[in-house]
């Protein structure tokens, strides 16, 4: 009777432990995979050193692309005190993600070069027929997005997305704009023999 | 009997198992804000596929020592828009800094002052910002998928901790007592709740954790846009009579790269309109004559020859608009003697004058064929009249800072 007794106890203390040591392993089980888990995805993100490429995910997308097909819009030479060029090129917006477009420049010829006495203005409307010789038919002026000033003053103002001109955030796809830029030699005989380069460039970001 | 309570308990365990991972998760990420650092929910994929959309990146405050390259980062969106979160590809010699998102074609444009990162990532926890970004995104289905999912995890969790789901219970003792054991029973209860309440806390303070785009961008460019001034131009101004008392028709004003330094417009002809600003060429008579004789060796046109002449309907009226004729000569005495027209077609070309409401700038080819030299002691003359078919009298504006109209070669 005192073997059964001791038995039994032992019968309902295994009892009593078994849940508790299944339920202990399943939470410290859980926590040590996570942490594992945790610890591997952090090093993996953190520590890669190299970036991967452009991927297509179905988080969303951010894609423009302009209509020039590849051809540029200013190449002027020869150009005398108030020779204008009037030039508008389609900027379209056609990723899933609502993203803000801002213009900037790139690689403008600074201070010393022509740019000093091109006089630029740029506006942005809808509506241009644009295309490879970037024609400005049709253009319906939306608001001017950089009052006339040195092209010059308009590479060292707008540099990058940040500091771009914006005029069209929150673009769904697809958002279509013309920008038209104007470029007139001003009447400075300083000009002369002169040169000097630009890039436009139009950024999406994602809101 | 015994074996379908085990099932139970061991599904229970699954749950409870489960649970404890996301609890586990949610203090991971909610923890460390409460000392300094900062968690942020990814909202857009531009650093996939190393961070998805919906993972958590616990970031460190930043210190003084320079972030090195390949460096995940948080920092404030340079163009205003909240958190962005980036990879550092470079340090730029002006201590700024130049980042990516892994899934950017580009790096960022905009270089990153070291004052705007708030933190760098030193722990990722995976889609626990989801239900946040879906809740963001108004994704409803996923949203309610997960709760039902989570609720029913929650509810089965407590076959692995209520004792009358325990397998190893003794089943005569239910008919003594229906609780086992109270002390066991009283701390299954209480993991219960600290697990519920775990999950509520951690789903309250998703909210609470801040949201960080990975910002997806892309550029497209114009580039290599080329503009070029001519090597040498000349420009000869068209001048007024000094005092202006009234021009006369023939003006020896075509002064050579002297630019206008009168800054305001006078009414050059009185005779016509006194009221006039520049000069007013009468439709069908008016005429202006302007020369200047070249000096020893001659004078050359280099290139081809234009007029920028600023022009206005009479009154600045915008309901009609007009033309006008000039023309470019070689006179071997003073214009209009002895003259030969050099600008092509012979009678010149007209053009049109648009009816503004200020004065507007135009640029006209002359069609001298060039080089061509006004030998010395030869004039270079200009005419600009106005035939009878324009629309009205035209206003021309020159010799002012304002409208330096001029005759240009090169």
């Amino acid at each position: 009777m005192n073997e059964q007794r001791d038995t039994q106890t032992q019968r309902d203390r295994r009892r009593r432990l078994a849940p508790w040591a299944a339920r202990v392993a399943a939470v410290s089980g859980s926590i040590a995979l996570m942490s594992v888990l945790v610890v591997g995805g952090s090093r993996a993100a953190f520590n890669a050193t190299t970036s991967n490429g452009p991927n297509s995910f179905a988080a969303g997308t951010v894609v423009i692309g302009n209509d020039s097909t590849g051809s540029v819009m200013f190449n002027l030479s020869g150009m005398k005190p108030g020779t204008t060029a009037t030039e508008c090129i389609n900027v379209t917006y056609t990723g899933s993600l609502t993203a803000n477009v801002h213009m900037y420049g790139t690689a403008v010829s600074g201070a010393g070069t022509l740019a000093d006495y091109l006089n630029t203005t740029i506006d942005i409307g809808t509506g241009a027929a644009g295309g490879a010789g970037h024609s400005c038919t049709g253009f319906v002026l939306g608001s001017n997005l950089f009052p006339t000033a040195t092209l010059t003053s308009f590479g060292t103002t707008n540099t990058n997305f940040a500091t771009g001109l914006a005029g069209n955030d929150g673009a769904t796809n697809p958002t279509t704009k013309s920008y038209r830029v104007t470029v007139t030699l001003q009447d400075n005989n300083a000009a002369q023999g002169k040169t000097a380069n630009a890039s436009f460039t139009w950024e999406a970001q994602n809101t | 009997m015994e074996r379908i309570g085990l099932g139970r308990f061991l599904a229970g365990l699954v749950c409870l198992a489960s649970l404890t991972a996301v609890a586990w998760l949610a203090a991971l990420a909610i923890v460390p804000p409460l000392f300094g650092w900062r968690t942020v929910t990814l909202t857009s994929g531009s650093m996939s596929p190393a961070i998805r959309v919906g993972d958590l990146v616990v970031a460190r405050p930043p210190g003084a020592a320079p972030v090195k390259a390949g460096t995940v980062i948080v920092f404030r969106d340079p163009a205003g828009h909240g958190l962005i979160t980036h990879r550092v590809v470079a340090r730029n010699p002006d201590g700024t800094y130049l980042t990516k998102g892994d899934a950017n074609p580009n790096a960022d444009s905009t270089p990153l002052p070291a004052r705007d990162i708030v933190g760098v990532g030193r722990v990722l926890v995976p889609r626990l910002g989801a239900p946040a970004v879906w809740l963001r995104t108004g994704n409803w289905a996923d949203l309610v998928t997960l709760l039902v999912i989570g609720g029913a995890v929650a509810w089965h969790s407590r076959y692995a901790l209520a004792p009358r789901h325990d397998p190893w219970r003794d089943t005569e003792d239910d008919a003594d007592s229906p609780v086992t054991t109270p002390v066991s029973s009283l701390l299954a209860r209480a993991l219960l709740v600290v697990a519920v309440s775990e999950v509520a806390l951690g789903s309250g303070a998703l909210v609470m954790v801040q949201s960080a785009r990975g910002a997806y961008t892309a550029p497209v460019s114009n580039g290599a846009n080329a503009f070029a001034a001519a090597t040498t131009w000349h420009q000869w101004y068209l001048k007024s009579a000094a005092p202006v008392s009234g021009n006369t028709p023939f003006l020896l004003s075509l002064a050579l790269d002297t630019a206008p330094t009168a800054t305001t417009l006078p009414s050059y002809n009185p005779a016509v309109n006194s009221t006039d600003p520049g000069e007013t060429l009468v439709k069908g008579t008016g005429t202006q004559i302007w020369y200047m004789q070249a000096p020893a060796g001659g004078l050359t046109l280099p290139g081809p020859a234009r007029l920028r002449l600023w022009t206005a309907m009479r009154g600045f009226s915008t309901s009609v608009s007009g033309s006008l004729t000039p023309q470019l000569y070689d006179c071997t005495l003073t214009p209009p003697v002895g003259c030969t027209e050099i600008s092509t077609p012979t009678g010149g070309v007209t053009v049109a004058v648009a009816g503004t409401s200020t004065w507007a700038e135009n640029d006209w080819e002359l069609g001298v064929s060039t080089p061509y030299t006004v030998p010395a002691n030869h004039y270079l003359g200009l005419t600009v009249s106005v035939p009878s078919t324009s629309g009205g009298d035209v206003m021309v504006a020159y010799d002012t800072t304002s409208y330096p109209s001029a005759v240009q070669a090169g």
